[in-house]
């Protein structure tokens, strides 16, 4: 038996909790508690229990849903472009990648539920659903795009379950589901074959519907004529957001993951390094994107894009603006043009605040607009006119992002962080136990 | 034409301030209408249900009840007279009353409205290739009604659409003539035109009807059996069936294969 495949296997196999581990996960269930008593009085009294009314209809809920959709985006950029692209040195980070747009794209489904005031009547969604509204082919793409990815994230860890049910330091329960998860892997030629056009046809697939998931998403806003989404940009734009945010996610969770796991012999600094470099040039598109959006209305200035804009620029939401767009973008640009700024820890920070950037961008294009609506605010209470997410809406969102957090921590717990058949094939090490 | 109710001191109940009008449509009915409103804590309210007794003054000032009649929610009541009730008179000037009589809520009073008949003919027809309107006034000897004022209208689902100048006066023929140039619209091609003398002192309000087929047929642009963007699920526009469906079978059809192929390769352990 190789001592280095062995080496590689205690390095890469899943591990029980630490009493950190266990701590991290007590927290997410809290928080996931406090929002689930705060979805319970939802359901209950109903979305009067948020600051949504007549025109902030879409609130802090389709704001975090958009942000899950552009997270979800990840999986597809890691996994098949750069797959597809023949990168090998995207190895170690694409079972992250895969693991972050699964819990991503579950979390972006149960978000639309949540925004939902009668989630009994879901069903009808189906039932009675049109194809001529683009809600209909946001559910049936965001559907689409869950299976794809969770194939995706399932066909890789076939050999990586068989050498676990072997190898793998757990009890012989966890053994016996890696055992029936491997699917009778044994590496033969027919099973390679197969694995390898599946997992090719996978990456292939999964691309355009990435890509359709929020050209979808971004159609929900450009098909409702408001200031401020009234764009043909919008698809694009979104896409190009989504690569940053997801990007930004995999070196956050690269680095919390390489630290917790000691795993800096196989996610090293030249990981970082190359992730720092795809990050600026998806700060650069992204911004790109964000002039065209935004100088090209400030141009025309109609009056209610004026209002609008100015909101943005000086106005109401100004402060969040231009920390979305300086310190989630510019900034980050800046500090990684220079070899020490895509060093582990400053990347991580500047990742952490282009996550935060991100979701606070989706925040300003989802509840500004609604607040400047073509028709005058008439006849309505005083309240109506603006938008502050109340506390049950912020602990439920929240829930949501430790629900997310969490499904990405217990397939951590038991899945390898790091594709370890893939890692032991390109480091040319042979699993003993399958030559015999 | 207005009178106002004689007040008399009683407790708790308001006093209605009532109007009375004649009404005459040429060939169909004639009525008197009431309109009733009293000054509540608010301001002016309509006064609704409120009973009238009808009468009319004979030449011996005598008063010959006719009947009852009650307002309805916005105040208004209209009492038709019989056919016959202006015919063979020989008085020139109809005196009617409408009273107010142990109303729970409101005081007695009386108003009471004087006309004299009249009569308004109109018809279509084409003089040098244009539709026009004539209209004839005459009083109830048949004698022409000199510079009246008369309206011209065209009848539409919430009211009267002028046609031509706010008013026309009759000549000494008690006539007028409206050429009616422009295309009008009506549901298959008809349109309803109404001349109207309006709240005339002497004679109330006339109106005479003419239907003619004269106007732009109405094409109706309902598109309630169409495939539509806005049409329910099952008159879904057939492109929209077709490409989304052949996309979704297109990228479901692999996704198939693909789950398929995990059954394939659990079965390809000895191979």
């Amino acid at each position: 038996m190789s001592t280095d495949f062995d080496q590689l296997v205690y390095d890469l196999a899943p591990r029980k909790f630490s009493w950190k581990g266990n701590l991290w996960v007590a927290i997410l269930v809290v928080i996931i508690l406090v929002g689930s008593y705060s979805y319970v009085q939802q359901v209950r009294q109903g979305l009067v229990i948020t600051d949504m009314r007549d025109y902030a209809l879409w609130g802090v809920y389709i704001s975090n849903f958009v942000f899950f959709v552009a997270i979800s985006l990840v999986g597809s950029l890691i996994t098949a472009i750069l797959r597809l692209s023949g990168i090998k040195w995207s190895t170690p980070l694409t079972r992250i990648a895969e693991i972050i747009a699964v819990a991503a794209i579950i979390m972006a489904g149960v978000t639309i539920i949540i925004d939902m005031g009668r989630p009994d009547r879901m069903l009808n969604l189906f039932m009675h659903g049109r194809l001529q509204s683009p809600i209909i082919w946001d559910v049936i793409v965001i559907t689409t795009y869950l299976v794809i990815s969770v194939l995706l994230l399932y066909y890789p860890l076939l050999p990586d379950f068989s050498i676990l049910k072997r190898h793998a330091p757990e009890s012989a329960r966890v053994r016996k589901w890696y055992s029936g998860l491997s699917l009778n892997w044994v590496g033969n030629s027919e099973q390679r074959r197969i694995y390898s056009r599946s997992i090719k046809a996978l990456s292939i697939l999964i691309i355009p519907v990435a890509f359709a998931i929020h050209t979808v998403t971004a159609w929900l806003f450009e098909t409702t004529y408001r200031p401020g989404w009234d764009s043909t940009n919008f698809g694009p734009y979104f896409i190009a957001g989504a690569f940053v945010a997801g990007a930004g996610a995999v070196v956050a969770v690269m680095y919390v993951l390489r630290k917790t796991y000691r795993l800096e012999n196989y996610i090293t600094d030249f990981h970082f390094n190359k992730m720092g470099k795809t990050l600026v040039l998806l700060c650069l598109i992204y911004l790109y994107f964000n002039i065209n959006e935004y100088l090209i209305p400030t141009y025309k200035s109609t009056e209610e894009e004026a209002v609008h804009l100015q909101s943005l620029f000086t106005g109401q939401y100004a402060t969040l603006f231009w920390t979305a767009i300086i310190g989630g973008l510019v900034l980050p640009v800046i500090i990684l043009l220079f070899p020490q700024g895509r060093k582990p820890l400053p990347l991580f920070l500047v990742s952490i605040a282009v996550v935060v950037g991100a979701w606070w961008k989706r925040y300003i294009i989802v509840v500004p607009t609604l607040s400047h609506p073509f028709l005058p605010i008439q006849g309505v209470p005083e309240s109506w006119r603006h938008y502050s997410p109340t506390w049950m809406e912020w602990s439920i969102t929240f829930a949501t992002l430790a629900a997310a957090l969490l499904i990405i921590t217990l397939l951590v717990r038991f899945l390898p962080i790091i594709p370890i058949h893939e890692t032991s094939e390109e480091r040319g090490l042979v699993d003993a136990a399958q030559t015999k | 034409m207005l009178g106002s109710v004689l007040a008399y001191a009683q407790d708790k109940k308001y006093r209605a301030r009532v109007s009375l009008q004649y009404t005459k449509i040429m060939d169909k009915e004639s009525y008197i209408g009431i309109s009733a409103k009293y000054k509540g804590k608010d301001g002016f309210d309509q006064a609704s249900d409120l009973e009238f007794s009808i009468y009319k003054v004979d030449q011996n000032d005598s008063l010959i009840y006719l009947g009852k009649v009650k307002t309805n929610e916005n105040g208004k009541a209209k009492f038709l007279l019989a056919a016959d009730e202006l015919e063979n008179e020989e008085a020139t000037v109809f005196n009617y009353i409408a009273k107010i009589e142990n109303n729970e809520r409101f005081e007695d009073g009386e108003t009471s409205v004087s006309f004299s008949v009249a009569n308004l003919t109109a018809k279509i027809e084409m003089i040098d290739s244009v539709n026009q309107i004539s209209a004839v006034l005459t009083d109830a000897s048949g004698i022409p009604l000199q510079e009246v004022p008369l309206r011209v209208g065209l009848k539409r689902l919430y009211g009267s659409l002028q046609i031509g100048e706010n008013r026309y006066e009759t000549d000494e023929n008690g006539s007028i003539l409206i050429p009616l140039v422009d295309p009008m619209p009506g549901v298959d091609g008809n349109l309803n035109f109404e001349v109207v003398l309006n709240e005339n002192d002497t004679y109330g309000t006339i109106k005479a009807m003419v239907n003619a087929p004269i106007g732009v047929p109405v094409v109706e642009e309902s598109t309630f059996d169409e495939r539509t963007m806005w049409s329910p699920p099952t008159k879904t526009p057939l492109y929209l069936l077709i490409f989304p469906n052949l996309i979704i079978l297109g990228v479901w059809l692999p996704i198939l294969i693909l789950t398929f192929n995990l059954y394939r390769i659990s079965k390809s352990k000895t191979q």
